[in-house]
């Protein structure tokens, strides 16, 4: 059976002590929130509990193993989280780490790349040299523009990919590819795929969090992180920090007030507790009780950390500048970021993190058909200093060792201009880059040609990047697998191969 | 390097696909060598002909020694270490022909062997050609494995299979009842009980009168029954005054749990409960999906037609062909297009399919995309099939070639989704398709001949339009010039008929005041006034033409200036779609418009061609067709006005989202005329048809004997001919896959689980049946029975196996814990519109109007991505009173509370719904505005209905959440929660039960 491939490893070692202490055959019912998680059980309240239960009492890989892997699960681990930035709308690569002296040359010529050029919403415009000069960085000497100079100096941490490519030029789809590594909707999130695939570090905090960006949701909305097929418990816990109520359904409401009292809040857990266990003690062998009576002590951890993750207070004055949180431009973004590195500090496996809402008007994204230089200046205005600073916090703190930074976006932006100021989309060839953990920092993987049109050296696709990722979690892309509609589904699909020139 | 490495390494420096061989592991083995690459390779392309059976030329490749024994020619095929000797590699070789061309004789069907194939025989031969001596190969030629992908479970016909004997069926012999068996009730027990026995297991005893009623009212209905159903229902069960004895108890009993059964089925919210599971299964939702995730306004009437066809027992092979083409099936019965709404049922690329340009790669992924997710839903959920593994390639494990996945594409090429018109009244539906027939037939004629393309192109060339105008009193002009002095009887104008973005329709952009002139001069220094309609406001003309008359007047421009402007939203504009001016007097008329080609200049010009340009407004052509003959045209005008004045007369249409070949375009969107052509995608790419000259017929699977997969549609017949022959192909009565599919369903529905537990794989990589004479039984009792499904809900809940309890004898959850076998009853959790609705019901608060627009629990505010705010809600809104079946179901944010609740993303197909237990759903049915609403509005309804008496109150609470009364310890604990905290947090309490979310 193929649900036995996702079982090729051994469970980690919190899974194995909770099934030993519910003895007997029964451990594989088990759904208790903290192995939800697991990929080894059955999401079906132990409905094809027999095969997972022997699949699970079958193995005998020894705890050293398990150690041996770092928290893999299928080979060892180079890093064990994940910090996703998103920059949604689609961030130029040739206004930001695709220097491309040919389009300074050739600024305003006929932009004739040989072929037919097919744009999205226009016919193609003349070349449009960037509005920002591009210096070499760091001690590699990487060519970045005046657009992010923060990223910039941190050029020697990161491994770009300059030869991406998009299945779609639309956004909806290829923000899904981005996300789910599918242009259509129904999808688990890659987040979810990492939750699903390696489990909780903490039981305090969701594995899987989002920090949309303050101004609204990006093309999809929460499909971009839904779990799809895979059990819920893996979909991105949606967090705000600057909202009255940062997670859903945290507290009771305000309307409410009588109900939370502390007072009334122990004695309802206390009394529910009690009454859930003598129902379950008169149930034998039906661990999706005790697993719901577990779930209500785990909520009320929930509302213990999640304020304080958000509690800011702490923080000292020189880390509130360093993530701009006293400038209104970066505010916001740096807010996330910062709540990002406390989430990452108490365990939080994967986070989502979005610079840009959708594609309204006036922009509020990287979407700059209309004027690049003043809609890319803003979007990079607040992205690049509180980006810059997680990288620099998480390495202060020894963070970076073992989490990895994502900056991607759906795809590129044309070396042309669309007739006017703007650029409009380009899926051929477009940049993203990653640093942190088991990255080799200061390289360069493929090109795009001359003019930052179409990616000429070793295209490159988000199933590489995904595998590339999830092999540094310790997890072989291709052995991740869910069976949905008769399909042994992957964040890879069919595809993807190891980047293996970003590993340090 | 070992012999294995060898081979292997020669194959990977070719690395062609097919022969990409792991080397790490093992110790190098010859039989690997021979297993991993030669063995299957002679099976897949040799054998077919080569076997000991069937010997072609007198050679057989099955074993090394008739091999090594040659053809007729005698000539051996294999020749150890010796690969010059060897005839077949002699024959695989590319070798010079009598022609000149370099070909390999073998396999003489298909490509010839790959390079690396070749070389990775001749170096096996070469090493020895080691072949294991109990190694006999058999033909896996592509045929072959088709065949045996055929030989099946689900694929062979249905056959009569009778029950297991056992003694006492139908009736239950009070003996056993003594022995504390409990009695079969029908055959179904007997298939379960049979494989019990066989492994030393029993069914569980009978369910408690309470447990049965709870059960079955959430089951049925989806809602709690009330304690006065609780009540009655005890009442009738346990009446002991009324009986003699033991039996006559157990037959009361029966009697009264089979009204009970009878009732819940009759109920309307059955309809509602069922039509939930099959909402989950076709992935409905009430938006597109993706990036701009517009609202479908006119998506519930497919959910209104499901739950009224599910109450009133629509035979389940009508609900199917229905769901694929009622316009066909049901010509009668115009409101069943509603069922149509199934194939439009999941997402929809809206930028994709609206906004891309014609003619791009894109555009054409898109609608396979798109008809890959109607064929996917097709065929998941009626035939249990995973046809949408075949879009890249042939199917890895099922007999499905990838030209029958393209034969089912082929079978929606005619279609989009869209809004489609419908009446509720067959009489007027008639009237309105003669009237539309006739007006078809009058554009036609307009065409002369034109293509259907050409006049698309012609509806698209939509005229002249102004620049945006921030005010409408902004002065406007547009001219002609006829190019030389003519006399001009009529300039007719003719207004524009916008078919892309927010304004949609006729008369677009024609003005509110404006003025005709002619003049001889460009600079109409002596203007010659021919209308002049300045002083009032003129009402839109919609698509009927103005005419002016000219009154012969020798003149070379004509101008027309607008004074006030059409409004569009917050702006304004002047667009007009054509000026054509005629001449000649009564008996003159039949000359065309000479304004034809004429030149236009205007004090502005939106260039946007094709759509909008000066040209389109002297091109000749309207959206009615081209101008033609001036005689000819206005009477066409004239009896267009009428046939459209007649159907503006009929009752309102209403409007379903559907699969349709006929709407209303919008942007690059637009019906296609004919179905478009399907072609075999190499890797299910685009760009690389397989053989692009030949189009894939519509058509059904090859992996069943019958009913036949090949349609025989006439080469002129309608799309909705092919649609029509695909759910004749699914609904007919030998069908295999289908009927055993609904059968499954029906029983997971009822237990949680289905025999089969992958209810939309019955393919070799899903489950296998439990009980597979069951569900043979079942699928052929449900044809014979019509396809009644409430015949079938009542079956199965009649059965002692529904009926047992689900709590488990001890040797029974040692031996079958996921319990498979059916020891017990399943536990199950609510879903999380049980949870909605069961929270309403027990607060007094629940609405059970039926039917109609959905309701939304969200703030909306539509944008270029519209915002779907569920925060922004007022819980004691109306719209939250519904059953959540009839809330508005958006895909790409997802109500955050029934969310957690595994409520399956609507952009998934949901055979089954998972079933998690996590924190955030505790916190859900702790905390959220909607859980504490009905918690208030809970004790309200205690104190109304129990004033005073706070022991009562609680007594009622449990009794409505979990049809029992407390325990008096209960009873006293939520007494006192009560006192200390009030009542609704002891109903908050109660509702957070494990008791109350699972029933047993």
């Amino acid at each position: 059976m193929p649900q036995d491939r996702r079982r090729s490893a051994s469970p980690p070692r919190s899974r194995r002590a909770f099934l030993a202490q519910l003895g007997s055959g029964f451990g594989s019912l088990a759904l208790a929130p903290l192995l939800a998680a697991d990929p080894f059980l059955d999401q079906n309240g132990g409905q094809r509990g027999a095969l997972a239960g022997a699949a699970v009492g079958g193995d005998n890989l020894s705890a050293a193993a398990v150690q041996e892997r770092s928290g893999g699960l299928h080979h060892r681990a180079r890093a064990r989280r994940v910090v996703q930035l998103f920059m949604s709308g689609a961030a130029s690569s040739v206004d930001t780490f695709d220097w491309k002296p040919q389009l300074v040359a050739r600024d305003g010529q006929k932009f004739d790349p040989g072929g037919k050029v097919e744009l999205f919403q226009s016919e193609p415009g003349a070349v449009m040299a960037s509005p920002w000069k591009f210096a070499p960085r760091g001690e590699c000497g990487k060519q970045v523009s005046d657009l992010v100079p923060c990223l910039a100096q941190h050029v020697d941490k990161i491994a770009f990919v300059h030869s991406m490519v998009a299945k779609s030029n639309v956004h909806g789809p290829a923000t899904f590819q981005q996300a789910t590594g599918f242009v259509r909707p129904g999808f688990p999130s890659m987040g979810a795929w990492v939750s699903y695939g390696l489990g909780r570090l903490t039981d305090e905090l969701p594995m899987f969090v989002v920090l949309p960006d303050a101004r609204g949701f990006a093309p999809n909305g929460p499909a971009n992180w839904g779990a799809a097929f895979l059990p819920a418990s893996h979909q991105g816990t949606l967090l705000r920090p600057a909202s009255p109520t940062p997670i859903h359904d945290l507290f009771p409401p305000d309307s409410a007030r009588a109900l939370a009292t502390p007072a009334n809040e122990r004695a309802t857990l206390e009394l529910l507790s009690k009454l859930n266990r003598e129902h379950a003690a008169a149930r034998p062998g039906d661990s999706r009780l005790d697993a719901r009576i577990e779930s209500y002590e785990l909520a009320a951890k929930l509302q213990l950390s999640a304020p304080q993750v958000l509690e800011l207070a702490g923080e000292t004055a020189a880390t509130r500048a360093l993530y701009g949180l006293d400038d209104p431009l970066t505010a916001d973004f740096g807010r996330n970021c910062l709540v990002a590195r406390r989430l990452l500090e108490r365990g939080v496996r994967f986070i989502q993190l979005w610079s840009g809402a959708d594609n309204g008007f006036p922009r509020r994204n990287w979407d700059s058909h209309e004027e690049l230089a003043r809609d890319h200046a803003s979007m990079a205005a607040s992205m690049d200093r509180p980006a810059a600073a997680l990288l620099t916090d998480l390495a202060q703190r020894g963070l970076l060792d073992d989490t990895i930074v994502m900056w991607v976006t759906e795809f590129g932006r044309m070396p042309c201009s669309q007739g006017g100021k703007g650029r409009d989309h380009n899926p051929f060839g477009f940049t993203v880059w990653l640093a942190g953990g088991g990255i080799r920092g200061g390289t360069s993987y493929g090109a795009t040609d001359e003019w930052g049109y179409k990616a000429v050296d070793r295209p490159t696709s988000n199933y590489d990047l995904h595998a590339t990722v999830l092999h540094l979690l310790g997890i072989d892309h291709a052995r991740l697998t869910f069976r949905s509609d008769g399909i042994d589904r992957r964040l890879t699909d069919v595809h993807g191969e190891v980047l293996r020139e970003l590993l340090a | 390097m070992s012999r294995r490495a060898s081979v292997a390494t020669v194959v990977l420096q070719c690395s062609v696909v097919a022969f990409v061989v792991p080397i790490a592991g093992a110790d190098p083995s010859i039989v690997d060598e021979f297993d991993r690459l030669v063995a299957p390779l002679l099976e897949r392309r040799c054998l077919s002909c080569h076997s000991t059976a069937a010997r072609k030329g007198g050679l057989s490749l099955a074993t090394l020694g008739e091999a090594q024994r040659g053809g007729k020619s005698g000539v051996a095929a294999i020749v150890a270490g010796a690969p010059e000797e060897s005839a077949l590699l002699a024959a695989v070789e590319a070798r010079a022909t009598a022609d000149g061309a370099r070909k390999a004789r073998m396999p003489k069907a298909g490509e010839p062997l790959a390079a690396d194939e070749v070389a990775a025989l001749r170096l096996w031969i070469a090493d020895g050609a080691s072949w294991p001596e109990d190694r006999r190969l058999v033909d896996r030629s592509a045929a072959a494995e088709f065949e045996q992908r055929c030989d099946w479970w689900s694929l062979k016909p249905l056959a009569p299979i009778e029950p297991p004997r056992v003694d006492s069926l139908p009736q239950f012999a009070p003996a056993q009842l003594a022995r504390g068996v409990e009695p079969l009730r029908n055959e179904l027990d007997a298939f379960v009980r049979a494989q019990l026995a066989d492994a030393r297991l029993a069914l569980a005893p009978l369910a408690d009168p309470r447990t049965l009623i709870r059960r079955l009212t959430w089951d049925l209905t989806g809602l709690p029954p009330t304690p006065e159903e609780v009540a009655n229902f005890l009442d009738e069960s346990t009446n002991q005054d009324l009986i003699a004895d033991d039996a006559a108890a157990s037959a009361a009993a029966a009697r009264a749990y089979e009204r009970l059964v009878d009732r819940l089925l009759a109920s309307p919210r059955h309809g509602e409960r069922f039509a939930r599971h099959w909402l989950d299964l076709v992935h409905f939702g009430e938006t597109h999906g993706y990036d701009k995730d517009k609202p479908r306004a006119q998506a519930w009437p497919y959910r209104d037609w499901v739950i009224e066809s599910l109450n009133n027992d629509l035979p389940y092979a009508d609900f199917v062909a229905r769901q694929l083409a009622a316009d066909v099936v049901a010509p009668d019965e115009p409101a069943a297009v509603r069922a149509l709404g199934f194939l439009a049922a999941g997402p929809w690329d809206y930028v994709g399919h609206v906004e891309l340009r014609e003619g791009t790669l894109d555009k054409e992924i898109t609608r396979l995309l798109d008809r890959d997710d109607v064929v996917t839903n097709v065929m998941s959920t009626f035939a249990s099939t995973t046809v949408h593994c075949a879009r890249c390639h042939d199917h890895k494990f099922d007999a499905i070639a990838q030209r029958d996945y393209y034969a089912l594409q082929a079978v929606f090429a005619g279609v989009e989704r869209a809004n489609r018109a419908y009446d509720d009244d067959p009489s007027v539906a008639r009237r309105r398709a003669e009237l539309q027939a006739e007006l078809v037939a009058l554009d036609g004629a307009a065409g002369h001949g034109a293509t259907s393309e050409q006049l698309a192109a012609s509806r698209n060339a939509l005229g002249w339009h102004g620049e945006i105008a921030a005010a409408a009193d902004t002065t406007q002009w547009v001219q002609l010039d006829l190019g030389e002095t003519r006399a001009i009887d009529e300039v007719v104008l003719v207004p524009a008929h916008e078919v892309y973005g927010g304004w949609l329709g006729p008369g677009f952009g024609f003005p509110v005041r404006f003025r005709v002139e002619a003049a001889d001069t460009v600079d109409f220094a002596v203007p010659r006034l021919l209308l002049d309609a300045t002083a009032a406001d003129v009402a839109n003309p919609g698509d009927t033409p103005l005419v002016v008359e000219a009154r012969g007047s020798a003149l070379r421009f004509v101008r027309i200036t607008a004074t006030k402007l059409w409004k569009r939203t917050d702006d304004f504009a002047f667009a007009l779609g054509e000026v054509a001016c005629f001449t000649g007097g009564a008996g003159e008329q039949e000359g065309a418009s000479f304004s034809v080609g004429a030149s236009v200049t205007a004090s502005s010009s939106i260039e946007a061609p094709p759509r909008w340009a000066a040209v389109n407004l002297a091109d000749g052509s309207t959206s009615h067709g081209a101008i033609g003959s001036a005689i000819a045209w206005r009477e066409r005008i004239a009896e267009r006005a009428r046939l459209e004045a007649l159907l503006v007369a009929l009752p309102p249409q209403r409007l379903v989202y559907a699969a349709t070949s006929r709407f209303t375009p919008e942007g690059t969107f637009a019906p296609t005329p004919t179905p478009r052509s399907i072609h075999v995608l190499a890797r299910g790419d685009v760009s690389t048809p397989i053989d692009p000259h030949t189009p894939v017929e519509p058509g059904a699977l090859h992996c069943i004997a019958a009913p036949p997969p090949t349609f025989e549609l006439d080469a002129a017949a309608p799309e909705s001919a092919r649609r029509a022959a695909l759910a004749s192909w699914l609904t007919d009565s030998r069908h295999p896959l289908a009927w055993r599919s609904i059968v499954n369903r029906a029983w997971q529905w009822h237990f949680g689980r289905g025999l089969v537990d992958t209810a939309n794989d019955f393919g070799h990589m899903g489950g296998l049946p439990s009980h597979p004479e069951l569900l043979d039984w079942l699928a052929g009792w449900f044809v014979a029975h019509g396809g009644s499904q409430k015949a079938l809900h009542r079956l199965i809940v009649t059965s002692a196996t529904y009926r047992q309890s689900s709590q488990g004898d001890p040797a029974a959850l040692a031996a079958d814990s996921g319990n498979r076998l059916l020891a017990r009853m399943a536990r199950i959790r609510l879903d999380a519109e049980q949870l909605r609705d069961g929270l309403l019901a027990m607060a007094g608060r629940l609405d059970l109007t039926m039917g109609g627009p959905s309701q939304q629990h969200f703030a909306f505010k539509d944008d270029h991505s519209p915002i779907y705010d569920y925060t922004k809600f007022d819980v004691d809104d109306a719209a939250a009173r519904r059953r959540a079946i009839y809330r508005f179901a958006v895909r790409s944010v997802p109500d955050p509370w029934l969310d957690s609740l595994d409520c399956p993303d609507a952009s998934l197909l949901t055979p089954k719904r998972n079933v998690t237990i996590t924190a955030l759903q505790a916190l859900a049915l702790l905390n959220d505005p909607f859980v504490i609403r009905q918690c208030e509005q809970l004790a309200a309804r205690l104190v109304a209905e129990r004033p005073g008496d706070a022991a009562a109150q609680v007594e009622r609470l449990y009794e409505l959440a979990l049809a029992r009364p407390p325990t008096a310890g209960e009873s006293r604990a939520l007494v006192e929660h009560a006192a200390a905290h009030g009542l609704a947090a002891a109903c908050r309490v109660v509702v957070n039960l494990d008791e109350f979310v699972f029933v047993d």
